[in-house]
C-alpha cells in the first residue's frame, strides 16, 4: 500500500501554484543492498494532474528522478475551491490517486 | 647538612615535575579562546554580525534578499522555514512518520508523560522544556535522548540520530510551533552544561584545528565548502530539519558531521558534550520562534 501523496495548492494572483509530494522509493534497479543482491527497480512512470475535472499536467517520470519526488507548477484559468486530483503509476503496476482543493 | 637539604629540595621539585606531567597528559593541551562575552540571547546577534533585524520577523524579510547569494546568509535561511516558505519537502513526510510512531508509542498516554507533557499536551513542550536536566537519566539531555530513553521504557528501539526518533522529534517540536525558545540557563545544572558548551564552542581540535566559533564566528558571511557561513543564533530553533543531502537530520547528527568536515572524531549522538553544546546553542536561540518542519540546503 503506498503511502498518500502530500499536495498544496494555492492561488497566487491569477495563476495556482500547486506542489505535489509523492512518497515513493523511486529504486533505479542499479543499486546493491547490503548482501550484495541488486535491488529491484521500482518507479513512478506516469504523474497526472487534473484540476477541475481537465487534465492540466502529465509527467513522464524516469529512474532519474530522486526519492520522494517533488513535482510543482502554476497553472491559469483555475480557481479557489477547484479539486486537484493527481495520480500516479509506478512500473509495479502500483497506483495512487489523492485529492486536494485549491486555497 | 645543606648537600642534603638540597637533594631533597631536588627530589621535591622532579616529584612535581612527574606530576604535573602526568596531569598535562590527563588533559592535553588544547587552544580555548573565549573571545566573545555570550549572552544567552538571540538579541545577542546586534553587536555579532548586526543581522538580527534582517531576520527577526517575517516583515523584515526583504524579498530581494531572499533572491540574492550574497544576503541569503544575512537572513540566516529563515526563509526557508515553513511560516515563511509552503513549498513541500521531505520533513513533511518524516512529521507525518513521526505523527504515526508517536501515536503507537503513546496508546497508553505514558510516552508523554515521560517525555514531561502535562496531560498529554506537547505544546510549548520544545520551546520552553528541551534541552533539561533528566532527574531519570541524571544528565542534561535533549528532546531526541528522551525520546530514545521514554521508548526503550517500552521496549522499542529508537536509537537518537536514526531517522524514525528524528521523525518524533519533529512531530513533537511542531507543537511548539510560534513559540519563542525560552530555557532558563541563569542556574542549576543547564547553567554549567552552558559554561561547558560555551567552552566546546571555543575549543580546537582534529585535523583541521577548527573549533566551532572558527567558521561560525570568525568567519561568519564567508563561503566554506561552497556554502555561506551563518551565525550560531536563532538558529537551533528549526532543528530537526530536512537537508537535501541526508533525509533529516537532528541537531547532534549535524554536530557529527561537522566534526567529520573538520577531521575530528564524531561523537554519538546524544552524548554529553553534544548535550553541552546544544544547551549553550539552544540558549542563543532565546527568544526566536521554533519553526519545523524546516528545509536547508
Amino acid at each position: 500500500m503506498a503511502s498518500p501523496m502530500k499536495i498544496r495548492a494555492r492561488m497566487n494572483g491569477d495563476a495556482a501554484q500547486i506542489r505535489i509530494l509523492a512518497v515513493h522509493p523511486m529504486e533505479t534497479g542499479l543499486r546493491k543492498d547490503g548482501a550484495g543482491k541488486p535491488i529491484p527497480a521500482h518507479y513512478v512512470q506516469t504523474l497526472t494532474v487534473d484540476v477541475a475535472g481537465k487534465r492540466v499536467a502529465r509527467y513522464e517520470v524516469g529512474t532519474s528522478v530522486s526519492k520522494n519526488p517533488l513535482f510543482g507548477f502554476r497553472v491559469r484559468g483555475v480557481k479557489a475551491g477547484d479539486k486537484v486530483v493527481a495520480s500516479w503509476v509506478d512500473n509495479k503496476g502500483d497506483t495512487r490517486t489523492d485529492e486536494a482543493v485549491i486555497e | 647538612m645543606r648537600l642534603a637539604l638540597l637533594i631533597s629540595l631536588a627530589a621535591v621539585t622532579a616529584g612535581a615535575g612527574t606530576a604535573l606531567a602526568q596531569q598535562r597528559n590527563a588533559q592535553p593541551y588544547r587552544e580555548h579562546v573565549p573571545y566573545i562575552d555570550w549572552k544567552p540571547d538571540v538579541t545577542g546577534d546586534i553587536q555579532h554580525t548586526g543581522t538580527y533585524q534582517y531576520w527577526k520577523d517575517r516583515k523584515a524579510l526583504n524579498p530581494d534578499w531572499v533572491a540574492s547569494k550574497e544576503h541569503q546568509w544575512q537572513l540566516n535561511w529563515k526563509f526557508m522555514d515553513p511560516s515563511y516558505d509552503d513549498t513541500l519537502h521531505g520533513g513533511h513526510i518524516a512529521r507525518d512518520r513521526g505523527a504515526a510512531l508517536y501515536k503507537k508509542l503513546d496508546a497508553g498516554g505514558a510516552f508523554a508523560a515521560c517525555l514531561g507533557a502535562r496531560n498529554g499536551d506537547l505544546k510549548g513542550l520544545r520551546a520552553n522544556h528541551y534541552p533539561q536536566y533528566s532527574t531519570a537519566l541524571g544528565r542534561v539531555v535533549g528532546l531526541e535522548e528522551m525520546i530514545e530513553h521514554c521508548a526503550a521504557r517500552q521496549n522499542v528501539t529508537l536509537e537518537n540520530g536514526s531517522y524514525d526518533n528524528s521523525a518524533i522529534s519533529v512531530y513533537v517540536t511542531e507543537f511548539s510551533n510560534g513559540m519563542p525558545i525560552n530555557i532558563d540557563v541563569s542556574k542549576g545544572p543547564l547553567k554549567d552544561a552552558f559554561e561547558r558548551g560555551r567552552e566546546r564552542f571555543h575549543l580546537r581540535n582534529g585535523a583541521t584545528h577548527f573549533a566551532c566559533a572558527t567558521c561560525h564566528v570568525t568567519l561568519v558571511g564567508r563561503s566554506l565548502r561552497g556554502q555561506v557561513l551563518t551565525t550560531p543564533y536563532g538558529d537551533a530553533a528549526h532543528w530537526p530539519t530536512y537537508r537535501t543531502k541526508d533525509e533529516l537530520q537532528s541537531l547532534h547528527v549535524r554536530f557529527a558531521e561537522c566534526n567529520r568536515n573538520a577531521g575530528a572524531q564524531p561523537l554519538r549522538p546524544g552524548s554529553p558534550v553534544y548535550s553541552d553544546i546544544e544547551v549553550f546553542l539552544t540558549a542563543l536561540s532565546n527568544g526566536y520562534p521554533v519553526d519545523v518542519p524546516s528545509a536547508r540546503d
